[in-house]
């Protein structure tokens, strides 16, 4: 399956091997499954899980997805129901993520990398 | 396959010279089991402590609770693939140090969760403010990746349940429970008339700090196989979860699975209970698909009449139990899924992050975003400099007066996926 | 202790004034007066709480005149100064039910009083009250009287007291669509085999955590020509032709209407207005476009954007409707559309 990453995770964009399509974009969480909502309208469809990590919203700032490389005519529904149900579900907690040391931060950009990085795998297979 | 379970009560935990088990007594020499965890050269320092219930102690933040046991009779040992070799366990006889835990506590990450509080509204949301714990708060050498530190406590933990459940060995169990699974045939054979029923036990996969492993084998790559779940009381599914405190099982929920205990309970009476499956929870959502139609597979290809299926976790693996859910359901077998619910502050929010008619029996381990008020306590074990950052905490978390103010979220066990605990919503 | 006091409410029927011909019988207010179903809440209060007065309107009278009524009710309820507002048990009488809520609803919001109420869980004042005031379950007739006023009673007492009220299948009201903790007496484990033990055996048992119920429908696939289409305009804003013809419901609607507009270019203010109470109707009267554009799609009809408005449209009011109502209605209606060849359909809501 052809995929890009979508992230807004920096460590993502440093060290995913080379040739991987990342698309790397600035924001909060909300924001980049705003993104991918978008992406999955023009017929993009999800491949992992965008509530992926049981680190909650609010509590990391960083998010990485897999999406088809391919766009096809027909929105693909389930993504579309997966990705709007994430963005609900980050009205759940509280973020303060805005709180958070470089060390901590570093340590929640590793674990949302392994995660990626785990599906990368699956998706290399 | 059949074990007994024999239990030697821990009526009390001290520090001495020697570490031996004394009647009941657990006396523990601190410097020797220091300089077993010390073997690894990951881990920089380790303390030990006790902590009581009853006792005005906070401990955080925890990463993993295992119970000490040591097989007595039978192939293997304890935690097969991690510590013994992966000889099939769970047959012959175990013999199990209740009513104490060892619990692995400090920083693995800087957003460590794990709150187990032994006294106070918080011990009432725990089930291991119940147990007595020797708690071993360990730090890191400098400069090392999160993946070996986490693998490094994670080995500490077991090595020193199993050199504690060695003392058992001798001992005279003051309780002995059996436990029998017969093949299929023969269970078919035995019990005829009764409904078959299964047990599904999905297992969090999600990747670093969210691992689970099954004979050593993370369940990330595991395709849904199918246990004897006398195999998970010799320690055949242990923990590598560090996160989501609160609906995280713990090596000691994988060794004492409440699901596995009441099926047991039933079986031979109103149900023949036939055996555990396992599956995991990964990201990729091809996989998702595939290890949720492997379930239900197996489910039918045992031919059961209802199963249980228990969830690990928040978000990502909503979407696994629903999938297996509705899967195992469209088999014509009927289930009764186990979750927790993140339904806000306010309880007003969606409690899953997916839903469908066919989970229509569903017991819920309560809503996790609920606030609490932890009183200060005398006592911390481990540190406090986390807290802030944990999962159910905000910046408001740490009062003045010392209290904690925080979601279940932030502690340990309080939420159980597997049914572990009390809490209910409605 | 001083004893709780307590107003209640109450219908004409349960007043024993009459049935559904003596509805109209306007609001009363009885100081000192113990009437009906009050006998047996007094009896459930014992020594901690006593009726002092009741007031009996009929179901009719208040729901034509609900704002005067809430009015007069709350100037004698404060007046009283009671500790505690009781209205009903409704059961499944759908107009009382609305009034009870109403009034509890009031009390406890404008008086700061604590009240609580009861009904049968499809009555549809249950749905519109739920989350403003306890609501106690009760079966859908008066003959659970007994059991109603053995839960309300005690919740009422909770309430007066300020005591911190129990999740909805431990004090017996209607979830309120807002999930509360509480402690059970078995495990989770141990209550999951037991409901798989029901299940399996068809015996009845209560999930924990009822999913909410999406009445999903797949999108039909996209209208490739919409320049040959025949496009209808259906609505639950409640535009009618002015003076509402068949007399739609501004709430708890019953039916719905049909009504041509073969010619009509535009509805303006002289010949439609909106039949519906839920919302501020002073846009929706002025211009009656903005919630069923009839005008807009004229224009794209010239245009040749569409190939035809269909020449009628349908509507109803969404306002407290039962769904199951409103079910009822779109089936109906999407019957007609098919057999007369409509290819879409716009919907709008308010």
């Amino acid at each position: 399956m052809k995929y890009f990453v979508l992230t807004n995770n920096p460590m993502v964009k440093e060290k995913a091997a080379p040739g991987t399509d990342v698309r790397f974009q600035k924001g909060s969480i909300v924001q980049i499954l705003e993104a991918a909502s978008l992406l999955v309208a023009d017929g993009h469809s999800l491949l992992t899980h965008p509530l992926s990590g049981s680190v909650k919203p609010g509590e990391t700032p960083y998010k990485s997805m897999l999406l088809s490389a391919n766009a096809a005519q027909e929105v693909d529904l389930a993504s579309a129901r997966l990705v709007a149900s994430a963005i609900d579900a980050c009205t759940k907690f509280v973020d303060k993520s805005h709180t958070y040391s470089a060390e901590t931060l570093a340590d929640l950009q590793t674990v949302d990398l392994a995660l990626i990085e785990g599906a990368i795998d699956s998706a290399e297979r | 396959m059949k074990l007994e379970l024999g239990k030697i009560n821990i009526s009390d935990i001290q520090f001495g010279s020697e570490t031996k088990l004394d009647g009941g007594v657990l006396c523990v020499a601190a410097d020797q089991l220091k300089e077993l965890v010390l073997e690894d050269e990951h881990i920089a320092t380790v303390e030990f402590d006790i902590a009581k219930p009853g006792e005005s102690v906070r401990i955080t933040p925890v990463k993993d609770v295992i119970e000490p046991r040591v097989k007595v009779e039978g192939p293997g040992g304890i935690f097969p693939g991690m510590i013994a070799s992966v000889e099939t366990v769970g047959s012959g006889r175990t013999h199990v140090l209740a009513g104490m835990a060892v619990v692995t506590a400090g920083p693995i990450v800087g957003f460590q969760e794990g709150i187990v509080d032994m006294c106070g509204p918080g011990a009432d949301y725990t089930p291991f403010s119940k147990t007595l714990n020797l708690v071993m708060v360990c730090t890191p050498v400098e400069g090392i990746e999160s993946h070996d530190y986490e693998r490094a406590v994670r080995m500490a933990g077991f090595k020193v349940a199993t050199t504690l459940g060695e003392l058992g060995r001798d001992a005279q169990p003051d309780e002995v429970e059996t436990f029998e699974t017969p093949s299929i045939k023969e269970g078919m054979d035995l019990y005829p008339d009764l409904p078959r029923v299964g047990y599904v036990q999905m297992l969090q996969s999600q990747g670093l700090l969210h691992d689970t492993y099954v004979y050593g084998v993370d369940a990330k790559q595991i395709m849904p196989t199918f246990l004897y779940p006398t195999e998970t009381m010799d320690g055949a599914i242990v923990s590598g979860n560090c996160v989501s405190a609160c609906d995280k099982n713990p090596t000691y929920i994988h060794l004492n699975n409440g699901v596995v205990r009441d099926l047991y309970e039933e079986h031979g009476k109103t149900i023949n209970f036939v055996g555990q499956i396992i599956t995991n929870e990964n990201v990729y959502l091809a996989d998702k698909e595939r290890s949720s139609n492997q379930t239900a597979k197996l489910c039918r290809m045992l031919d059961l009449d209802g199963v249980i299926v228990s969830q690990e976790g928040f978000g990502n693996p909503d979407t696994d139990l629903i999938m297996n859910c509705k899967k195992i359901e469209a088999e014509g077998i009927k289930t009764v899924i186990i979750t927790d619910e993140y339904a806000g502050r306010d309880g007003k929010s969606q409690s899953l992050a997916d839903a469908d008619v066919a989970a229509d029996a569903v017991v819920t381990g309560g809503n996790a975003n609920q606030v609490v008020v932890l009183p200060k306590l005398d006592k911390v074990i481990g540190t406090l400099d986390y807290v802030n950052k944990i999962a159910g905490a905000s910046a408001e978390t740490l009062q003045e007066d010392g209290s904690l103010l925080v979601e279940l979220q932030v502690i340990t066990g309080a939420t159980n996926e597997t049914g572990f605990g009390y809490l209910s919503a409605r | 202790m001083e004893k709780i006091k307590v107003i209640h409410y109450i219908n004409q029927f349960f007043a024993q004034i009459g049935g559904e011909e003596e509805a109209g019988h306007p609001v009363e207010f009885f100081p000192g007066e113990v009437k009906g179903p009050g006998m047996a809440f007094n009896q459930a209060f014992g020594d901690e709480a006593e009726i002092i007065g009741t007031v009996v309107c009929g179901d009719g009278f208040f729901n034509e005149n609900i704002d005067d009524t809430t009015e007069k009710i709350l100037a004698w309820v404060e007046e009283q100064k009671p500790d505690l507002f009781i209205a009903g048990p409704a059961f499944n009488a759908g107009r009382y039910g609305v009034a009870c809520g109403t009034m509890a609803a009031a009390v406890q919001e404008k008086l700061g009083i604590p009240a609580v109420t009861g009904m049968y869980v499809e009555n549809p004042g249950a749905d519109m009250f739920k989350d403003k005031v306890y609501i106690a379950s009760t079966k859908n007739s008066a003959a659970g009287m007994r059991d109603a006023v053995k839960v309300m009673a005690p919740l009422g007492l909770k309430l007066a007291r300020g005591e911190e009220i129990g999740a909805s299948c431990q004090d017996g009201y209607i979830p309120q669509g807002i999930r509360v903790n509480f402690f059970e007496e078995e495990r989770g484990s141990k209550r999951a085999v037991k409901m798989l033990l029901a299940k399996l055996a068809g015996k009845p048992y209560t999930t924990e955590y009822p999913m909410p119920a999406f009445d999903r429908v797949d999108p039909q696939p996209a209208v490739k020509d919409m320049a040959h289409a025949t496009i209808a305009l259906v609505t639950s804003g409640g535009i009618v032709p002015k003076g509402n013809p068949d007399a739609i419901e501004s709430s708890n609607a019953s039916h719905y209407g049909e009504y041509d507009i073969t010619g009509v270019n535009d509805l303006t203010s002289d010949e439609y207005e909106t039949a519906h109470g839920g919302y501020d109707p002073t846009y929706a009267n002025e211009d009656a476009d903005r919630v069923l554009p009839v005008d807009v799609l004229r224009d794209m009809e010239k245009e040749g954007k569409i190939g035809k408005l269909y020449d009628k449209f349908y509507t109803t009011v969404g306002n407290g409707t039962a769904v199951a109502s409103a079910k009822a209605f779109a089936e109906e209606i999407g019957a007609k559309l098919k057999a007369d060849g409509v290819d879409a359909v716009i919907l709008t809501s308010t």
